[in-house]
């Protein structure tokens, strides 16, 4: 299980919740940037191991 | 009365009004322009300016930069925050065509990963979730571009902004203190 804190913007966001790839994203700050945009910092557990990292 | 008459109309026909704020009026709002506000750093910085997947002081260096810039809009629900310039532009733009982030139907995020982990995997470089993830989002993003989407829409969550990839000719424009106008009114108003 891979567990990590990402900044992300609002479409990004938006694009992970969707995903059932992620197990759970908890939105630990979020903060307005001075632009419509939004910049977040989530916790992020992806639900199983990245194929990447096991080939490494 | 004849402008809410005209925004039932609009709303009728599936168009959505947007506004886009900034500090001086821009006959063209252009995506590009928004990565140049010094507001906007860290992440969204990082995404713009993409990921090196070569070592460093590799020949070539190759850059994966898949993330399209987006300029961005509110709709008429939206409150704009301190901070955005007083400036609004309007523009009509069609619901449909913008890409609804927060349902993703076309699996654009999953498209994208496998894509992003087939490049990564030809590089001799090890890479953090946190860099993945950001590429595999900047991939999803243009995937929604390249499928001709005029923009990305966030209904679920953040459902009073969309963003926008192309250049936008605002069809009306509002300078500080003045009341909103044609932008070819504008343009007429500043040669005199």
């Amino acid at each position: 299980m891979t567990e990590y804190e990402i900044e992300v913007d609002d479409m990004g966001l938006g694009l992970m919740r969707s995903d059932p790839f992620y197990k759970s994203i908890d939105v630990i700050k979020e903060e307005a940037t001075g632009t419509m945009q939004k910049r977040y910092l989530v916790k992020v557990i992806e639900s199983e191991e990245n194929a990447y990292y096991k080939l490494q | 009365m004849a402008k809410g008459l005209k925004a039932v109309s609009e709303l009728a026909k599936g168009l959505l009004d947007l506004f886009h704020y900034s500090d001086e009026v821009r006959p063209v709002i252009d995506p590009l322009q928004h990565l140049t506000n010094p507001n906007i750093r860290g992440m969204e910085r990082d995404l713009a300016y993409g990921t090196r997947l070569s070592k460093y002081g590799e020949v070539p260096e190759v850059i994966y930069d898949p993330y399209p810039p987006q300029s961005y809009f509110g709709t008429s629900g939206y409150t704009p925050e301190s901070g955005l310039g007083g400036v609004i532009h309007r523009t009509p733009a069609e619901a449909e065509g913008f890409y609804d982030v927060s349902e993703d139907f076309k699996k654009f995020m999953p498209l994208a990963r496998e894509e992003v982990m087939d490049r990564l995997a030809t590089f001799d470089k090890k890479f953090s979730p946190p860099e993945v993830n950001a590429m595999v989002q900047g991939r999803a993003m243009s995937l929604a571009k390249e499928a001709k989407y005029l923009g990305l829409s966030n209904r679920k969550y953040r459902p009073n902004v969309y963003t926008q990839f192309n250049e936008v000719i605002p069809q009306e424009v509002q300078p500080l203190g003045q009341e909103m106008m044609s932008l070819v009114e504008y343009l007429e108003s500043i040669k005199k």
